[in-house]
């Protein structure tokens, strides 16, 4: 097929793949007498920010994308360190029960969150942990997604440098470190990736386990907008957090476009 | 100078391990084994349990709308992986030629994959909304979502759309690992055009489209986000799914038992779907 041919039909569709994001990026910066006046028209307009500051200007919503910030980055950092201990001794150990065990572990990668939640509400309600960021951050600490991801990255490294370093005197714990992590700085970087957007992106397990703007994340908080939009005065607003909350997406997929998606592509695979 | 390291060194072992054994069994195992318990208990999430034997089960058969889920988790399945194979492999065979801007097409179907779904939602929800929205304007007579075949529909291709992108990147990494002679051989025996892709290219990407069958089906097993986001299951129970029939059982309706008789249906499914890739991924390997 001509070169030509193939743009006439991936042109148009990769416009409905970024129609949304278009959408959600034209409104949050459209003045408001212009956002009244849409979709029925659609005149030049100077864009204007007082939408975004109205967004970190909103103690809910700013307290949103603060909640989300945190909860992302610290089960992001806890991910990486039990990912990176589990993988490791899948690795570098032999231990009583290893295929069984390594068998449960990826098990856990079947089962579905919808699955989980009903057990998880009633555990973190027992623990009186119900609404809190922390009964967010604890649930995703332990993947088997970044335990193969880790796993593999050791593996592929080969344990000769960290013999060596142990001829030299270093201790088990001084090889893992030193050795073995800045090694596997390429998977950790794209395991960090997937945390934090997972998390970022989550959605059931906040939506039952926060009810108060002390502990709701962003993406919960927006779906308080869902099928009230004629209730909704303020569009600029609404798109403004939205545009907040697809910003790690884009970020991620812009800055290391290749390696990110080649990543993320390896990880579903083996996922 | 002290010994290499053994590899037979429970203590180290055991430390390594202790974190993410206690976060997978508190989090993933123990959670799954008091599903199995809910099952055979009335419980309203708040109040004392009570042991009720196989009654949830049989309230569960008994339910119309629970049957009408099922159903429609089904046809969303069929559908959901149908989209994502038909798709994903028209748009690699798209993209699996040169061309300058590539990495732009790449990235743009990749777009949804990054994304949150409620924030998608959002924007979907005012692009297909009846009274302020675009379509609407464009389209005077669209219905919205409130019309129960449109609603269907439109969970189900925003379910695809989301994640079209991933079996995008599987397919183009299927296709780039394709064996040149045995293309080569088949060009030079006449193949060409659809005839190649029938008869040569599609079979030898067999394992690809397998895996990202299934991995719809999964989606489409799970499908909550946009459900609960778009359509609550309406309108007239048209986009009841399985996920959001046990979240409205649990949550709505308190009836653990009954939602955990049917969590254990879809866990079941779920580990056949992934048993099922397991063997394909050791097929291909």
């Amino acid at each position: 097929m001509s070169p030509w041919l193939r743009r006439a039909v991936l042109l148009p569709v990769s416009l409905f793949f970024a129609l949304p994001f278009a959408l959600v990026a034209l409104m949050a910066v459209m003045p408001p007498a212009a956002l009244a006046r849409f979709p029925g028209e659609l005149a030049p307009f100077s864009p204007t920010l007082r939408h975004l500051r109205a967004v970190l200007g909103d103690p809910a919503l700013s307290g949103y994308v603060w909640n989300s910030l945190l909860v992302s980055g610290a089960t992001t950092l806890g991910n990486l360190a039990v990912s990176a201990l589990g993988g490791y001794a899948f690795a570098r150990f032999d231990f009583p029960f290893k295929r069984p065990a390594w068998g449960a572990v990826v098990a856990t990668l079947a089962i579905p969150p919808i699955a989980t939640v009903v057990p998880l509400f009633s555990l973190f309600a027992s623990a009186g942990a119900l609404d809190t960021r922390l009964a967010l951050v604890l649930p995703g600490l332990a993947s088997a997604l970044g335990v193969v991801l880790m796993r593999q990255a050791f593996e592929a490294q080969g344990a000769g440098l960290e013999e060596a370093a142990a001829i030299d005197g270093a201790s088990r714990p001084q090889a893992f470190l030193r050795v073995a992590l800045p090694l596997a700085a390429p998977t950790i970087a794209a395991l960090a990736a997937l945390v934090f957007l997972t998390t970022w992106n989550a959605f059931l397990w906040p939506l039952v386990a926060t009810h108060s703007e002390a502990s709701r994340t962003l993406a919960v908080g927006l779906a308080s907008y869902r099928s009230s939009f004629r209730e909704v005065t303020d569009w600029g607003r609404v798109m403004a957090a939205t545009l907040v909350a697809l910003l790690p997406g884009l970020l991620a997929l812009g800055a290391a476009q290749k390696a990110f998606v080649r990543g993320l592509g390896a990880g579903a695979e083996k996922g | 100078m002290s010994a290499p390291f053994r590899r037979a060194d429970r203590g180290w072992a055991a430390l390594f391990l202790l974190p993410l054994g206690l976060g997978l069994f508190l989090f993933n195992g123990l959670p799954l084994l008091q599903v199995a318990w809910n099952a055979f208990h009335r419980w309203d999430l708040l109040g004392p349990a009570r042991a009720v034997g196989l009654a949830n089960f049989g309230a569960v058969l008994a339910d119309p709308r629970f049957h009408q889920a099922l159903g429609q988790t089904v046809a969303f399945g069929a559908l959901e992986v149908a989209l994502e194979v038909g798709a994903g492999l028209w748009l690699a065979a798209l993209l699996d030629a040169p061309l300058r801007e590539r990495g732009v097409y790449r990235a743009a179907f990749f777009l949804p994959v990054t994304a949150g779904t409620a924030a998608l939602a959002i924007a979907w929800g005012f692009l297909l909304d009846a009274q302020a929205g675009p379509l609407a304007h464009l389209f005077p007579a669209w219905p919205g979502l409130a019309d129960p075949a449109w609603a269907f529909a439109s969970v189900v291709v925003l379910s695809a759309w989301k994640h079209v992108g991933v079996a995008v990147l599987l397919f183009l990494a299927a296709l780039s690992q394709l064996p040149e002679p045995v293309l080569e051989a088949a060009k030079l025996d006449g193949a060409r055009g659809l005839g190649l892709w029938r008869w040569v290219t599609l079979p030898l990407l067999a394992p690809a489209v397998a895996v990202v069958a299934l991995l719809g089906a999964i989606n489409a097993l799970t499908a909550f986000d946009w459900i609960y986001l778009l359509t609550q299951g309406g309108p007239e129970g048209r986009t009841m799914v399985l996920g959001y029939w046990i979240y409205q059982e649990a949550f709505e309706y308190f009836r653990v038992g009954r939602a955990a008789v049917a969590t254990l249906l879809l866990a079941a499914a779920a580990f056949a779907v992934g048993a099922l890739r397991r063997r394909t991924a050791e097929d291909a390997a």
